[in-house]
Parts: structure tokens; C-alpha cells; sequence
């Protein structure tokens, strides 16, 4: 006796999720599976974290339909799920004349996809926006906003856990057959389980060319391209409100280091862009931080070494076509050659994060409504509250009021990002069940500051074995094998 | 505590000390080698019981204090909020603020380590109070960068239980930390020290499987050729410490460069805020940041009493030294050591040379003597044990050096005992009794 499903979406990103939830407002029984021990694991953990206006895809794509459609349902879908969000605007800085018809060439671009809020700006008005980044003229974008990706995927898996989709995680999908007899998918994974789906949505980023294959053989293949990235101390932001990238340069020479305020008041520095043959490989290369640090001292000279408080990479899934050769610029979003009911999401890379309630709707509306009809769920409920309240956020009276109700918000474990017991204890009693350090990571920013955990994770693992009554070697990282402890040392 | 102290032995009453963490004492707590009070308490005392000792003071005085509570916040007329489950959210305005909040460890970044980012990294304080606090087993086979004392002192403590230290690497070419701690952490163990080398990269998806290092020339440039793996679970970094002044930056005080601008009060530039310890400058004893807090209490005493001499006495910027290792312990150095079987003092910081010529002094003749007869050991470790009905985390010391041998089958029998009946006590090792001292931590 197999569990059965009408919709089994695979993977737990931001689209994955996103899918999930949209699935809930009609009455389907939705699965999604997740190979890591928390949502948010992959291309949803490392990126930039922007909501795009829309100027930089290729008119015409589906890329510049998903992004300006997805645009739109923000803020209002940000506050529906209790999401951090910020309209931070963004300027694509042209240093000289030179580099002027490029910032025409986007602002036209942007025109035609339809994104709003663009205008090209000259070196005083750029003075006023952002006062220590110079330029010639600027692209102005007012709709760039920032939201935490990460929590932004936690929350729609919510939302979609609490309208009736089944959310498992640890589920690393390794097989899939096509059962003629009972029409509907066999989805094997490596723990053994076994579920049954009428309908797979297969949303796994970097290993969609893998799950696309599953069931038979398909042509795309992804070529994984890794971004690195900085992060710079929340001491930086100080520094910069905006968004800001350069016009890339034309020789090839350096990154075009982009600087992106987050929503925890970080700054990012990046990304890179390099082609790697492994889809996991998340490694950060000397070459590459140097540069990025350079590029980050010449825009902004303030900064200090000490500000660099970790470096990272995520891996954006770039579509490669054997039969061609060529890199597409595209997401693909298409039925299996040989399944019909089986839809491939591949190659979906920036702007997917801006997209994903476009592309969900998308997926629902154009896709499954081919084989389910689409009645509404009566008791889908769009609203979703976050569990935890971010005291680092809030007013001293706030923070008052929050300690009256709560006494452990009073203490607090990460002294860096200012997060106190009751946050990591509620992050740890999510309702999606992750009890990994990613899992409080995410949904706190504990363990992310300054001290990169020097002094939290001693507190935070005493938590988890106390409160949680967790053995030393149950805690990891994101999966099993990320083991931080090995037992017990009496 | 040093600066509450002394304050309060100055007549100042209205004193409130807030400590972050669940006791008193700080960072030392997990500091369970000896090798503090020499100056301070004329007495080599571990980490728990320094703190004990001044922690004893300070509570005979009844001066009010809170832990588990946090200034998550001060604006710049010194009014601080607090916060802790305790108490809740409190505003407190203090006519005088001591920021003694010490420092923090830099991390891989600080020398650019690229590569993964898998579990079984940490910093040395990190693993030194995961190791000796919550008795966690971090992995076995490490390799530690950064020949500081707290990365010396952890390649012995790992040592003692059990892990396999691979190596210590150290950027520098000369030894960053104190001799007698390379002598008695790393010598007696045999764990090698390669100097002017690095990690650069750490490999391993899930949990570390190995770094990457590589030989720098004086100029810290990467020598070609010189690149080797070496397998490993764990890595440690000892790099470096940085002054916790979040506090201070939130109220707006002036910066030369990384550390708070200072007058010869120890005032910043705002008035009346004051910093000592190692949220000031790194000490790399114990006992200075103590004697510093003292002399800092004196200055914000004094600008409580008579504001009008405060400002007549106090000077313009007072550069302080920043802390520079002995660059004379190089490689060369220890090879001649080695090569003429040289026994360097390790009694005390002073890391005295011992010949038959020349003892140093008294003590420096009883330890020559000694390590000729064969090597005696102080062991410190930690146990968890019943005492006075409760189940407690303990530090432990042996009251007099221990055979070398001894060290680990005597930590091993410590740790079976199930129950204390008093901090002083003894256990028999071989028909000989081995006295202790433990400082119950919890």
C-alpha cells in the first residue's frame, strides 16, 4: 500500500514550492519532495535574493513574461506569506559616455518586456541616490525590490503544507517508472519509499536534466555555472541602499562586481560566473575572491578587510543542448517527450526567484489543468504567519511586549545577528519538521554574522540536544552525512 | 569584574555589571589549561579557577550584576538596553558605560581560505568550549592553522582525547604564540609546526576529507611546487583575534583603524563610555586585561567624582603597542634548540633557556632537574560529576605535575567518577595518590 497523489513535485526550491502552494488552492493531492533536510538547500540558498524588474532578459522569452508577471504579484504576495521584503531599487552605472548606448539598449529592452519604473539618470542625481558610487549616467530601475529567497521558499512550502500538500524531506528521488496499468508515476528514493503520483512536476534546478531522464530519456542537459559571492558584515550597509551594477565590461576583463543590499542588512558581492562539469560543486576559488574583493574595494573604498565575513558559491543551472551545442537563453518548461503528465521545469536560473509565482501559475493553470479540472479549494488560505519574530528588527517596546508573551526572546544566543533562544527554538519546531543548522540558519540568521558561529553553535547545539533531546550526532549541517559532531566525549 | 571591583573599592555603589553568558568569568571558563594568575595572583591557577577567584571577590561584595543578559543596544548619552528572560527589556541610563566585552576569533576568511564549506570546521574557542564545556567528540583527525596560543593549546587538549593532530600550520615564519606553550602543547606530543605555510583550500562536500596547503616566501606569496594534500576530517583555526566593539559602534564612537580611539583615560570619544580588556587591544595574558580594568575603573571613577580634573588630566590619543609576537622563535631557532637538546623553561610566560649554567631562577633549576628525570605533567581536563546533589560539569587540575605517561589512563579514570563529595580530592593511580582541585562550572 503506496501512498498516491495526483501532483508529486520534485525539488523544494523557491519555483518547486511555489508550484506546491498554487497546486493547493484547487482540490489536489499535492506531494513535494526535497533530497535535503530543510527546503531552500540549493539555487534557492545562494543567490542574489533580488525580485527583478525585468529590463535584463531577452524580449520575447519566457523569462521577460515569467519576470515581469512574477514582479507583479509582489509586495502584496510577500505580505500575504509574511515574507521580508524591500523595494530597494537598483542603478546599472555607466562610468563614462562610452558605456551610455548600453543603458539605452536595456532601458529599450525593459520598455518592450513591459518592466516598469525605468529611467536614465545623470551624475548628480546619482550622487543623491547612492553618495559614494560615482558615475556618468545610471539606469534607474524604481520596482528592483530584495526579498530573503530562502524564506521566501520556507514560507510558500508552508503555506503549502498548511492547505494539504504533503511536503517530505530527505526524499532524494532516484527512480521513476511510468505504471501503464494504474496510469500514474512510481517514484522511488533512496530511503526506499515508494509514492504514487498521476502527475509529476519535476522542479529539481540543478539535477533537472537527471530527474528529467528518469522515466526515459530526454535532450537537455544542464551545464552547471558557478556564481561566488561575498557577503560583507550588516556594519557595511551603512554604506549603500541600492542595488548597484556596473555596465559589464565590453573587453571581458573582471567580474562587473555587483553590490546587493539584503534583506538581513548584509551586502553581497557578486556574483561570478564559471562553467564546472559538477552540478555540486560549491567550492569558492582564490582567484575568483580576490577579485571580487578588488572590485568591492574600487567601488567601495570605505569598506575594510574586516567586513568580508564569508565567501560562498551557488551554481546556476544554464541549459546546454547536445544536439546543437549552443547554450539556450531560456527556462524550458515542457511535457516529457515520451509522458505527458510528466512536465519538466529545466534551465530555470535568474530570474526564477521574481518568476516563481508566475511560472506556478503557469504550471497549474496551463499544465495540470489538462488532466485534473480545477476546482477551487474552499479552504485554501492565502495567508501565512512566520512563526518567529526577528527581535533584531523591532522597537525596544516591540521587543518588550514580544518577552512579556515569550520570556525567551529575552535571552539572547547569537550575539552577532541578535537572535535570541525563542527564535531558534521556534525556527527548530517548524512545521516542516527540518531540525538542521541550515534549517535555524534560514529562518533566524543565527550563525551568519561576524562571528560565523564561533560563539552561538556551542549554545546552539546545548538547544538542540537539551531541548530537542537530540543526540551529538544527529546534528548536521543540511544532510546526514554533514555531521558536525561525532558523540559524545564521556 | 576587575573594573567593578576596583570601583567599588573606590566608593562608587551604583555599579550594575551585565554578562552575556549564564556566569560570570567570560571566555576564561572554558579556558581549562593553566597558565593564568602568575602576575595578577601571584599563582598559576587555570582559566575556571582565575575566574573563580575574582568571581568570589566580586559576589562577597555584593555588587548587583545580571548574566544571561545582553545590551542589545546604547545610544550615544549612555543609555543601554538590555535584554534577558529574567529581567525582560530594561533602558538604563548610566552616567559612566566600561565596555569589557573582550574579543572575537577571526575565521577562515581572515586568510582567505577557498574551497568548501563542509561540517568540521571551527575556530579554536569554538572547539575549545564544545570540547571542554558540552564534551562533544569533533571529529578526529585535524589539522590546525595558526600557531597562537588558544590554536597550541587546543592541538594539546585534542590530543589528550583522543583526536589525531596532523600538523599546525602557521602563516608567519616565526612561532605567534608563547614558547613554553609549542614546548609543552605541541614538543611533548610530537605534533610537527610547519611555519610560513597555509591551508588554502578546504575539500569535502558533507564533512571535511581534506586541505590544501601551500609554502609562502617572506613576502606571503604562495612558493610554486610547494602545494600538498593532507587527508583530515577537522580544521581548526587559530588566527587571530578581533575586539568585540559592536557596542561602541552603535553609540558612535571614533575608530583609529579597527580599534576604538582612546584618550589616556581610557575614555573614547564619547564621554564618559570607557573600554578595557581585549575589547580594547589583545592582551595575551589574563592578567593584563584584569590589571587594564582596574586602572580603566580609576579613570571612570575619577570622572564620576570631579569631571573638571577628569578633563584637565586627560591627554589627547594614547597609542597603545599592538600586540607583537617574539620573532625570534623561528624555525632555526628550534632546531638548534633541538640540535644542542636545550630544555626551555616552561614555569612560566618568560620561556627562559635552562642550562646547568644557568638555572633563570629557583624554579626554572627544579624544572631542569626534572625534565631531565623524566617529563612531569600538570593535567587539567573536565568531567561531569555529582556534586552537592546536582549533575555538573567540573574542571579539574592536578595539584602537583603528574608523570607524562600518567596523563591520559589518570584523565580516563577522572572521568568515571560518578560523584564528589568535595573539590579537593584525590584518587589512587597505582598505589599512589594523586591529588586535585575541581571548579564546578554548572
Amino acid at each position: 500500500m503506496h501512498e498516491s497523489y495526483d501532483i508529486c513535485v520534485i525539488g523544494g526550491g523557491v519555483v518547486g514550492t511555489a508550484i506546491a502552494r498554487e497546486a493547493t488552492k484547487y482540490c489536489l493531492k499535492v506531494l513535494l519532495l526535497e533530497r535535503c533536510g530543510d527546503v531552500a538547500e540549493g539555487i534557492s540558498k545562494a543567490n542574489s535574493g533580488v525580485l527583478h524588474a525585468g529590463f535584463n532578459v531577452k524580449s520575447g522569452s519566457l523569462k521577460a513574461r515569467f519576470n515581469v508577471e512574477g514582479l507583479s504579484f509582489f509586495p502584496e504576495l510577500a505580505y500575504q506569506l509574511d515574507v521580508p521584503y524591500r523595494l530597494c531599487k537598483k542603478l546599472v552605472i555607466a562610468k563614462d559616455d562610452s558605456e551610455l548606448p548600453y543603458l539605452e539598449k536595456l532601458l529599450e529592452q525593459g520598455k518592450k518586456n513591459g518592466s516598469p519604473g525605468l529611467s536614465i539618470i545623470g551624475e548628480a542625481e546619482i550622487r543623491r541616490l547612492e553618495p559614494l558610487i560615482s558615475g556618468r549616467y545610471a539606469l534607474y530601475s524604481q520596482r528592483t525590490a530584495i526579498i530573503s529567497p530562502y524564506e521566501l521558499t520556507i514560507a510558500y512550502a508552508e503555506s503549502a503544507q498548511a492547505n494539504g500538500a504533503d511536503i517530505r524531506l530527505l526524499a532524494d528521488v532516484c527512480a521513476i517508472e511510468r505504471d501503464e496499468a494504474e496510469d500514474c508515476f512510481i517514484i522511488r528514493t533512496a530511503d526506499e519509499s515508494i509514492f504514487r503520483s498521476r502527475m509529476v512536476v519535476n522542479s529539481a534546478g540543478n539535477h533537472s536534466d537527471k530527474v528529467a531522464s528518469f522515466p526515459a530519456e530526454q535532450k537537455h542537459r544542464l551545464h552547471p555555472c558557478k556564481g561566488e559571492y561575498y557577503v560583507l558584515d550588516t556594519d557595511a550597509s551603512r554604506f549603500l541602499k541600492m542595488a548597484v551594477y556596473p555596465v559589464p565590461p565590453a573587453d571581458g576583463s573582471g567580474l562587473g562586481v555587483h553590490l546587493t543590499p539584503t534583506i538581513n542588512g548584509n551586502i553581497l558581492i557578486g556574483p561570478s560566473a564559471d562553467y564546472l562539469d559538477d552540478p555540486d560543486d560549491l567550492s569558492t576559488t582564490k582567484p575568483v575572491m580576490e577579485l571580487l574583493k578588488k572590485e568591492a574595494f574600487e567601488l567601495l573604498p570605505a569598506l575594510r578587510s574586516a567586513n568580508f565575513i564569508k565567501s560562498y558559491s551557488g551554481i546556476r543551472p544554464k541549459l546546454f543542448n547536445s544536439e546543437t551545442g549552443k547554450t539556450f537563453e531560456d527556462f524550458v518548461i515542457e511535457q516529457h517527450p515520451a509522458f505527458s503528465r510528466y512536465l519538466n521545469l529545466i534551465g530555470i536560473e535568474s530570474p526564477g526567484l521574481t518568476a516563481s509565482p508566475a511560472i506556478a501559475k503557469y504550471v497549474v493553470e496551463q499544465f495540470v489543468s489538462r488532466y485534473f479540472p480545477l476546482i477551487e479549494n474552499e479552504r485554501f488560505n492565502p495567508i501565512r504567519k512566520s512563526p518567529i519574530r526577528r527581535t533584531k528588527f523591532l522597537t525596544p517596546d516591540a521587543i518588550r511586549k514580544l518577552i512579556d508573551e515569550n520570556p525567551t526572546y529575552g535571552e539572547v544566543i547569537c550575539r552577532c545577528e541578535q537572535v535570541s533562544k525563542a527564535e531558534v527554538l521556534l525556527a527548530l519546531r517548524n512545521p516542516l519538521g527540518a531540525k538542521t543548522l541550515n534549517a535555524i540558519k534560514k529562518r533566524t540568521h543565527a550563525m551568519m554574522g561576524r562571528c560565523q558561529s564561533g560563539f552561538c553553535l556551542p549554545k546552539i547545539a546545548g538547544l538542540l540536544m537539551d531541548e530537542l533531546g537530540m543526540e551529538p550526532d544527529a546534528i548536521y549541517r543540511d544532510e546526514p552525512d554533514s555531521r558536525v559532531f561525532l558523540g559524545r566525549s564521556r | 569584574m576587575a573594573s567593578a571591583i576596583a570601583l567599588f573599592g573606590m566608593g562608587v555603589r551604583d555599579i550594575l555589571l551585565i554578562e552575556r553568558n549564564n556566569s560570570l568569568g567570560g571566555i576564561l571558563n572554558q579556558c581549562i589549561h593553566t597558565g593564568f594568575g602568575l602576575s595578577y595572583y601571584k599563582e598559576e591557577l587555570t582559566g575556571p579557577e582565575y575566574s573563580m577567584r575574582m568571581s568570589r571577590r566580586f559576589l562577597d561584595l555584593g555588587i548587583p550584576y545580571q548574566t544571561d543578559a545582553m545590551v542589545i543596544g546604547m545610544e550615544g548619552d549612555k543609555v543601554l538596553t538590555i535584554t534577558s528572560e529574567c529581567h525582560g527589556l530594561q533602558q538604563i541610563k548610566a552616567k559612566a558605560v566600561i565596555l569589557a566585552t573582550g574579543c572575537r576569533e577571526r575565521t577562515r576568511e581572515a586568510i582567505e581560505v577557498a574551497g568548501s564549506r563542509p561540517a568540521g570546521v571551527f575556530t579554536a574557542g569554538q572547539a575549545q568550549n564544545l570540547i571542554n564545556l558540552r564534551h562533544l567528540r569533533i571529529g578526529k583527525k585535524v589539522i590546525i592553522q595558526g600557531s597562537g596560543d588558544i590554536g597550541l593549546i587546543m592541538a594539546r587538549r585534542l590530543q589528550l582525547e583522543g583526536y589525531e593532530v596532523i600538523k599546525v600550520f602557521e602563516r608567519l615564519p616565526f612561532l605567534s604564540g608563547l614558547i613554553r606553550n609549542k614546548i609543552q602543547c605541541l614538543d611533548d606530543y610530537g605534533i610537527p609546526l610547519e611555519f610560513g605555510a597555509q591551508i588554502t583550500s578546504i575539500n569535502g562536500r558533507k564533512r571535511v576529507e581534506s586541505v590544501d596547503m601551500v609554502s609562502l616566501d617572506s613576502e606571503f606569496r604562495p612558493i610554486a611546487g610547494s602545494e600538498k594534500r593532507y587527508a583530515c576530517d577537522t580544521v581548526i583555526f587559530s588566527v587571530g583575534l578581533i575586539q568585540e566593539m559592536e557596542l561602541g559602534r552603535s553609540a558612535g564612537i571614533a575608530f583609529s583603524g579597527q580599534v576604538p580611539s582612546i584618550n589616556s583615560k581610557f575614555e573614547t570619544s564619547v564621554p564618559g563610555l570607557f573600554v578595557a580588556g581585549n575589547a580594547l587591544h589583545i592582551h595575551d595574558l589574563a592578567d593584563g586585561a584584569s590589571l587594564e580594568g582596574e586602572i580603566v575603573a580609576k579613570s571612570a571613577s575619577l570622572y564620576l567624582e570631579d569631571r573638571e580634573r577628569f578633563r584637565s588630566e586627560a591627554k589627547a590619543e594614547i597609542p597603545y603597542r599592538a600586540l607583537e609576537p617574539d620573532q625570534g622563535h623561528d624555525a632555526a631557532f628550534f632546531d638548534r634548540l633541538r640540535e644542542k637538546g636545550q630544555i626551555v623553561c616552561i614555569v612560566c610566560p618568560k620561556g627562559c633557556l635552562l642550562s646547568p649554567d644557568d638555572y633563570g631562577c629557583k624554579r626554572g633549576k627544579e624544572h631542569f632537574l626534572q625534565e631531565r628525570h623524566g617529563k612531569k605533567r600538570i593535567l587539567t581536563t573536565t568531567i561531569v560529576a555529582e556534586y552537592q546533589n546536582v549533575e555538573r560539569t567540573l574542571t579539574v587540575r592536578s595539584k602537583d605535575p603528574l608523570p607524562f605517561d600518567a596523563l591520559v589512563p589518570v584523565k580516563d579514570m577522572l572521568r568515571k567518577i560518578g560523584k564528589m563529595d568535595s573539590l579537593d580530592f584525590s584518587v589512587d593511580s597505582g598505589g599512589t595518590r594523586i591529588e586535585f582541585a575541581a571548579v564546578p562550572l554548572s
